[in-house]
This record gives structure tokens, C-alpha cells and sequence, in this order.
């Protein structure tokens, strides 16, 4: 699946686009990737994230005192269910809202608390997870999570980003601590 | 099935001569198999007993004939939903009517609506014979049946809410057959919803009425117009006197409030002034049921589920309770409650550990009741005078198939009595492997002495079971839950180990043949045991484990409410991550010894499936031997009776070949 690049400016938000990980973008300055796996459903899904304003390291978390910087959007209509790429700044992130319009529904969720940040680090992947809208039509039921999955996906992922991995290494971008990834690759 | 297990021994190359039970070991398929009889409801002259059946997950109402027990097929719900779909409530109107009331299952939007359940109350007449055409009536008006009235022909109450919300008396005959059209010379349900059938009244949207046996409105819980929760009493014709105040909406918004201190909402009135059955809201989930009197505001803890979300209440003519509703696996289910007196006054077959009196004509000439054991699955009997007959059973296929024996014991840990249970297969030659079973949770459930179908799949495999209600621990003191709190991988597995430990100590088992099993808290327990135990046991088994604590905590999938309780039962993956960190599981691999099993459902939404895959990875990079079971369409339980048997069959020839 192609997916164009676009890096607009709307207002103080910046609208970005998702690449497929075959067509990975060259990465600027200060840029490093952010990699997630999409999936979801409905008719228009997106998320929206902003820059925290904070050195990575405190996971101490209130959202009254948190200091964000620059938004970005991301649509995720029509995105088929897979891995894609982001080519972002190096820094801590927060996912402030998902939408997730379901029929009659105009559904969105706020998503204030720590689980919903991520981190991303020089010349690494980082994988923040699975974003996954799960919903029923036959029963108006929605479910919205950004699940931290990165040993269920870890196969498929060494897989299909084989070229990619030959020059940055692969991590877990999520940004509270978890130190699965350094115990596991460690001696 | 016998033949299919010997099978696997030989396969395997084992010698199974430990596996030594009174009866041949009963297929697990009909362990997990779904529920047959499941409610019992006798008409007011006691000859007619309408009951609740499921073929295909779909209930079915059954007419028995209480003096010669002749079974004829009433009313099929797969005709009129399509849906996921439960009878909450069966009641006779009179000798001839009987009303359901529905609920169809529909899930809400997840932080914003709650799930829907679509009640519809519907009349079946009884037929004169097995060939007659069931005549189904139906009230289309929204709102439900609050009391059958059985001692006046025809009527019961119907409550309906709105902006005020009454209760109006409503008469069967007038109301219309289920999906005909109406004409234009009939009116909706007869026209019946009329302020001269109105028999109480209350401003605000009512969510629950309140009343005696005889139908006499008592109270109301409603939200008034001030958007404040009320519950008021109803006195003759005055103005409702309102008992006490619930301001949710502020509740809601201040997250710092003390989730430890119940917020007790009304369900049932007890029969004593101003006294009410309540639930607490600040509960994990909805397990106690308290007794509130809210003018004394004195309250006491009168039953604790074992391990399901409580909806509703059964209660009996002297309003005791008599069984509770449920929600297991989305569906409702109900559970009878034990009424000790009973057991001195009739005589069932089995002597059952629980008894209870489910239904009962005016004047006890004919009873209904429901029995149960560790051993024995649910049945009901009739008593007609002196004579008790069976009515049917929950689970036909192993009625009087199994056969084990109860040891109840405490053991005491740092003080604290803990409280355990072990079934050991009858008729043992030698001592017995051990399966060490803790329950999930961890806090606020409790393994009960009732019959268990995994306890017993595993007696009738020729193993004793162990099951410990460690700290944490409902269902039996305020205590023993209490100290609970943050204790997941600490005294909590010192209870275990050490209720364990006095077990082994017995003849009857084999201390060197042991091995740990548990789902979700137990599944996690199991791992931890092995860990801290390397010489007690030969293998491990762990369905939808924690493997990982600080994962766990950190589920984008839990509400601002659950974080808080997390935090205080559990503990907190921001500043308590290292010391979180030490006790799982994940981080240990290197210090297994033994065998293990990771099994888990891919669409699990309480404990992600990543616990699995994570702990298969450590395992691997570790070169730990681990035997490996997925479901791509499990969830944190088994959702149906196939996904279940394939795991407890793949469970049993590891704990065959291991142990």
C-alpha cells in the first residue's frame, strides 16, 4: 500500500501521513523513526500527539502540569492493518486524543495518563506499539488501546524490516519505563 | 474417552499406574459443556414447574408437570432474538400466565456509554396440551415487570420511567399477541398505562423500585431533577421522603477520592424498615452484597460472590437471599445460595453441601429446591409432600459420574488463619500426585467448597487438588482480605507455599510428585512457586498469566478508576517499578527448574496476550523446556465449551507427562 508523504502545517498542528515500512522516508535532522502497528476500523480514525516539554527520564505524570509543543495529527482512514513508519523528531511524546467516528457515533478518547506516551531515541525504530480500534457494528461497541506488544511482534517485525534494521537498531519506543527489551538483549 | 487417554500414556511412554480413581475419568468435553437446566420456577397452586434450559447457548422455557414430571417445550428464545440474549427474571403472573423478562446483551461504547442490555417482558400462556399453539403476549411499552402479584388472576406490576415514573397495574388479557400488528381501532398494551392503573409515582427516572411480598411499593432509587441520586421512601399519598443522597457526578470527577470506602447503591429491599441489600460501587468489580439500613446507617457484609460481577438478587418470601445473579462470560447466570436450615428438613440424594429452597407454594406443600457439592454439579428436586423427585440437572453428562473427597483446613501464616480446600480422589492404592491450584484475581475472589469443574476434571484425572484462599481472599473475613493489599508476590505465596507444605505432610499424597496450575493471579502464582521452590516441583502450568507486573499496570485498557485501585492493591509502575520488577516472574526465567506450560488467548483484554509472549521469549533465550498454547480467539476465559476442552486436554498430557 502507498501512502503519500505530507508534513502540512494546519494552524500549530502538523498533519502527518504514515509511510509503509517498504517505503521508508529519509530522515532529516534530529529525526529518528517511530514504527507502529495499525489496527483499526471504522469509517475516519486518527490520533493526535504532541512533544512534551520535559526531559525523558521522570515518569512522574500530571496532566495539569504537563507542557506540550508541537502537535501533530495523523489519519489512519483506510490504513490497512500493519506496520508503518513515521520519520519524527528525537523526544517524548504524548498521545492526547484518539478519534475513532463509528457510524452514529462521533466516539473519541481522551488519552491524559502515561500509558499514552511514547519516546523516541537517535537512530533507532521505535516501536510504540499496536494502536488497535476494535469495534461491532451489530453492538455499538468500541474499544480504543495502544497495546505494548512488542514480543508478540517481534518475528514479524525482524521480518519485514530487514533492510531498515541493517542500519538502526530496533526498540521499545514506549515512553514509560520498561525494561523488557535491555533484559532480554542483555547478558 | 477412558480408551482415548490410556492412548496417550502409551504415547507418551508413561507408566500410569498412580493415576488410580474410583470411577474412570469423565471426558473433559462434558466438564465444560454448557449448562442444561439452570432456573426452576413453580406455578402458585404448585402443580406446574416452568423452567429455564439452553440448547445451543440459547435458553428455552420448559413445562413440567410437578406430580408425574412430564417435560413438554414451552417457548424458544432463538425464535425471537438473534442476539445474545438471557431470561433475567421468570415469575407466574398466575396458574396460567408466565412473564419473561429479557435482556439482550449489547455492548456501549467503552468510557462513554456503558453496555446496553434491551429488556422486553413477554406472557406465555400455558398450553392445554404438548401439540397446542403457545398464545405469547408481549408489553411494548418500555420498562419492566416489578412484581407477578401470583394471588391476583391475571394482573402484575409494570413499572415505567421517565420524567416521573410510575407503577400501574397491568392485566394479561389486554395486552396484544408478540409481533401482530395493531389497528387502528387497539391501543398499545390495551391502553392500560392510565392514571386509573396507577398504583405509585415518583418524580425522576427510577432505575429500581422497591417492594414487599405483597406487592406494596416501599421506595424508589431515582435521579431527580437536581441530577442527584435519591433514594426515597413512598409513604400512602405525602410527598416521598428521601432516605439518602448520592451525588455520582462529583464522585466521578474527584479521582483522589478513597476508592477503599464503599459507596453503597440499593438493590433489594430486606423487609425491615428502611433496611436495603446493597452493592458497593468502589468494589473492583461488584461481588458483596451488604445489608444497609439507611437511617441507622448501620451495614453489614451479608454474602461475597467467589468470583463474579453480582447484577441482581433472588430473594425468598421471607426476603432472605436465596440466589444471586451473575455475569459470567457476558451472560447472566445464577447462583444459589446455601440455606444451612434446609439440609435438617429434606432429605436429597448425595448429601449436598449446598441446599437451597428455590421456590416454595404458599403453603409448602410443594418445594422446589436446588442442590450441590464438590462433587456434584447442580440439580433440582421437587418435594410434593413427603416425596422428592428429580426435576434435572445442570450438567446431565456427569450427573453421579464423579467422586472425590473435601478436606477443609487453615494453615497459619505470619499470624493470619488461611483458609485451604483439597479434593482427593476415593479409593486411592497409593499416595496421589498433588496439583496446587491458586485461584486468579487476585483480591476479592475466593475458591468455594461447591463444585468446581476444573477441580474435578483434574480428581477424576487421578490427582488431589489444592486450593488456597490466601490473603486477599474474599468470602471469608474483612481480615484475611485487607491483608491482601500489595502483598501479589509476597505473603500471598507464603500462604500458598506454606498451606502446601501441611498438605505434603499427609500420607495420602506424593510429596514428590507436584506441580502448580492456575489461570490469570494463579497462573502467575504458579510460576512464582516453581521459582521460589526449585526442589518441590516437577512443572509449572500458567493460563493467562501475569508475567510481567509493571506491563499489567501500565494497560492503556484501564479506566481512571482501576488505575487508582491497581495502585492501591498492586502497586504503582512509576515509583514502585523496581521492587514490582523483582516479583515477576518475566525476570526470573533464568531460575526456573522445571517444565512449564504458557497458554493464553490472543484477544484477552485483561491480562494481553504480550504477558505470553514475552515470557516465551525469556524462556527461550534462557533455553528453559516450555510447552506452548495459543488461542487466537481466546479471551481471559474459555468463551465457549470446545475452546476449553482443547486446553485442559493439551494441559493434561503435560501435567501427565511431567508430574
Amino acid at each position: 500500500m502507498l501512502i503519500v508523504s505530507s508534513q502540512l502545517a494546519v494552524g500549530q498542528e502538523n498533519t502527518l501521513t504514515l509511510f509503509d515500512i517498504e517505503q521508508a522516508p529519509i530522515l532529516a535532522k534530529n529525526q529518528a523513526y517511530l514504527l507502529v502497528r495499525v489496527d483499526v476500523s471504522g469509517i475516519a480514525p486518527s490520533f493526535n500527539f504532541a512533544h512534551i516539554l520535559k526531559k525523558k527520564g521522570s515518569y512522574a505524570f500530571d496532566s495539569d502540569k504537563q507542557k506540550l509543543g508541537e502537535k501533530y495529527a495523523v489519519s489512519l482512514k483506510g490504513v490497512k492493518t500493519g506496520f508503518y513508519l513515521l520519520a519524527i523528531k528525537t523526544g517524548h511524546y504524548q498521545i492526547t486524543r484518539v478519534n475513532a467516528p463509528f457510524y452514529n457515533l462521533p466516539y473519541w478518547r481522551p488519552t491524559n495518563n502515561v500509558s499514552w506516551q511514547f519516546s523516541i531515541s537517535a537512530n533507532k525504530i521505535n516501536f510504540i506499539g499496536e494502536l488497535n480500534i476494535a469495534n461491532e457494528r451489530g453492538s455499538d461497541y468500541i474499544s480504543v488501546n495502544l497495546f505494548n506488544r512488542f514480543a508478540t511482534y517481534q518475528a514479524t517485525m525482524s521480518e519485514q524490516l530487514t533492510l531498515l534494521l541493517e542500519q538502526y537498531a530496533l526498540v521499545n519506543g514506549k515512553g514509560i519505563r520498561d525494561d523488557f527489551v535491555e533484559e532480554l538483549e542483555g547478558n | 474417552m477412558h480408551k482415548s487417554i490410556s492412548i496417550l500414556f502409551l504415547c507418551f511412554g508413561l507408566v500410569n499406574s498412580f493415576i488410580v480413581s474410583a470411577k474412570t475419568p469423565v471426558a473433559t468435553e462434558h466438564f465444560f459443556a454448557e449448562p442444561d437446566m439452570v432456573v426452576a420456577k413453580l406455578s402458585p397452586d404448585g402443580n406446574s414447574i416452568a423452567t429455564i434450559r439452553f440448547t445451543n447457548d440459547k435458553p428455552q422455557i420448559w413445562l413440567i408437570d410437578s406430580a408425574t414430571k412430564q417435560a413438554t417445550l414451552w417457548f424458544d428464545v432463538a425464535e425471537f432474538s438473534k442476539r445474545q440474549a438471557s431470561i433475567k427474571q421468570l415469575a407466574w403472573i398466575d396458574n396460567q400466565y408466565i412473564a419473561a423478562q429479557f435482556v439482550e446483551i449489547k455492548k456501549g461504547v467503552e468510557g462513554l456509554l456503558d453496555t446496553k442490555a434491551v429488556q422486553r417482558l413477554i406472557l406465555l400462556n400455558k398450553p392445554v396440551n404438548n401439540t397446542a399453539q403457545v398464545e405469547v403476549l408481549s408489553v411494548t411499552t418500555k420498562g419492566s415487570m416489578v412484581h407477578p402479584l401470583p394471588e391476583q388472576k391475571h394482573q402484575f406490576l409494570y413499572a415505567k420511567s421517565g420524567l416521573v415514573s410510575k407503577i400501574y397495574r397491568l392485566n394479561v388479557n389486554k395486552l396484544s399477541v408478540f409481533g401482530k400488528k395493531l389497528n387502528k381501532l387497539h391501543k398499545i398494551d390495551g391502553g392500560q398505562f392510565k392514571k386509573s392503573n396507577e398504583v405509585a409515582s415518583i418524580k425522576g427516572w427510577v432505575t429500581r423500585w422497591f417492594l414487599d411480598s405483597n406487592g406494596q411499593s416501599i421506595a424508589a432509587f431515582h435521579l431527580n431533577h437536581q441530577g442527584e441520586w435519591n433514594l426515597s421512601k413512598l409513604v400512602d399519598k405525602a410527598e416521598p421522603q428521601v432516605l439518602h443522597t448520592w451525588d455520582f457526578a462529583n464522585i466521578t470527577k474527584n479521582k483522589s477520592s478513597d476508592i477503599t470506602s464503599p459507596e453503597l447503591v440499593p438493590i433489594a429491599y430486606t423487609g425491615e424498615e428502611d433496611s436495603f441489600y446493597c452493592l458497593d460501587l468502589n468494589e473492583d468489580e461488584q461481588r458483596t452484597i451488604y445489608k444497609v439500613n439507611f437511617t441507622t446507617y448501620s451495614e453489614a457484609i451479608v454474602y461475597q460472590s467467589d468470583a463474579y460481577k453480582v447484577i441482581d438478587i433472588d430473594l425468598s418470601e421471607d426476603n432472605k437471599l436465596s440466589a444471586i445473579k451473575v455475569i459470567n462470560n457476558g451472560r447472566i447466570e445464577t447462583v444459589y445460595i446455601d440455606n444451612n436450615r434446609l439440609k435438617q428438613h429434606v432429605d436429597l440424594p448425595n448429601n449436598p453441601s449446598l441446599v437451597a429452597q428455590v421456590d416454595a407454594t404458599k403453603d409448602n406443600s410443594v418445594r422446589v429446591y436446588y442442590s450441590e457439592n464438590h462433587d456434584q454439579p447442580g440439580e433440582f428436586y421437587v418435594q410434593r409432600q413427603a416425596e422428592v423427585g428429580f426435576l434435572g440437572a445442570m450438567y446431565p453428562n456427569i450427573k453421579d459420574q464423579l467422586g472425590s473427597e473435601l478436606v477443609e483446613q487453615t494453615v497459619t501464616v505470619e499470624g493470619l488463619e488461611i483458609p485451604f480446600l483439597l479434593n482427593l480422589p476415593l479409593s486411592q492404592k497409593s499416595p496421589v500426585p498433588l496439583i496446587i491450584m491458586p485461584h486468579g484475581g487476585p483480591i476479592g475472589v475466593f475458591d468455594n467448597r461447591y463444585y468446581n469443574p476444573i477441580t474435578q476434571l483434574l480428581v477424576s484425572n487421578g490427582y488431589a487438588v489444592l486450593q488456597v484462599n490466601f490473603r486477599g481472599s474474599s468470602g471469608y473475613s474483612t481480615e484475611l482480605k485487607d491483608a491482601g493489599k500489595k502483598q501479589f508476590g509476597d505473603l500471598m505465596l507464603k500462604d500458598i507455599y506454606q498451606a502446601s507444605e501441611q498438605v505434603l505432610a499427609m500420607k495420602r499424597i506424593d510429596k514428590n510428585r507436584v506441580c502448580t496450575f492456575g489461570m490469570s493471579y494463579g497462573g502467575y502464582a504458579a510460576l512464582m512457586l516453581a521459582i521460589q521452590h526449585p526442589k518441590r516441583y516437577k512443572c509449572a502450568a500458567s493460563f493467562a498469566g501475569v508475567s510481567d507486573i509493571n506491563l499489567l499496570l501500565d494497560n492503556t485498557n484501564v479506566s481512571d478508576k482501576q488505575r487508582l485501585w491497581l495502585k492501591e492493591y498492586i502497586g504503582d509502575s512509576v515509583t514502585e517499578y523496581d521492587r514490582l520488577k523483582a516479583i515477576s516472574p518475566l525476570y526470573l526465567a533464568d531460575k526456573i527448574p522445571v517444565p512449564v506450560f504458557i497458554g493464553h488467548g490472543s484477544k484477552d483484554e485483561v491480562v494481553d496476550v504480550e504477558h505470553a509472549f514475552r515470557m516465551k521469549l525469556m524462556l527461550e533465550k534462557h533455553q528453559k523446556p516450555f510447552t506452548w498454547y495459543i488461542n487466537p480467539e481466546g479471551e481471559h476465559s474459555f468463551a465457549d465449551s470446545k475452546q476449553a476442552s482443547q486446553y485442559f486436554e493439551r494441559l493434561l498430557e503435560f501435567l501427565h507427562t511431567n508430574i
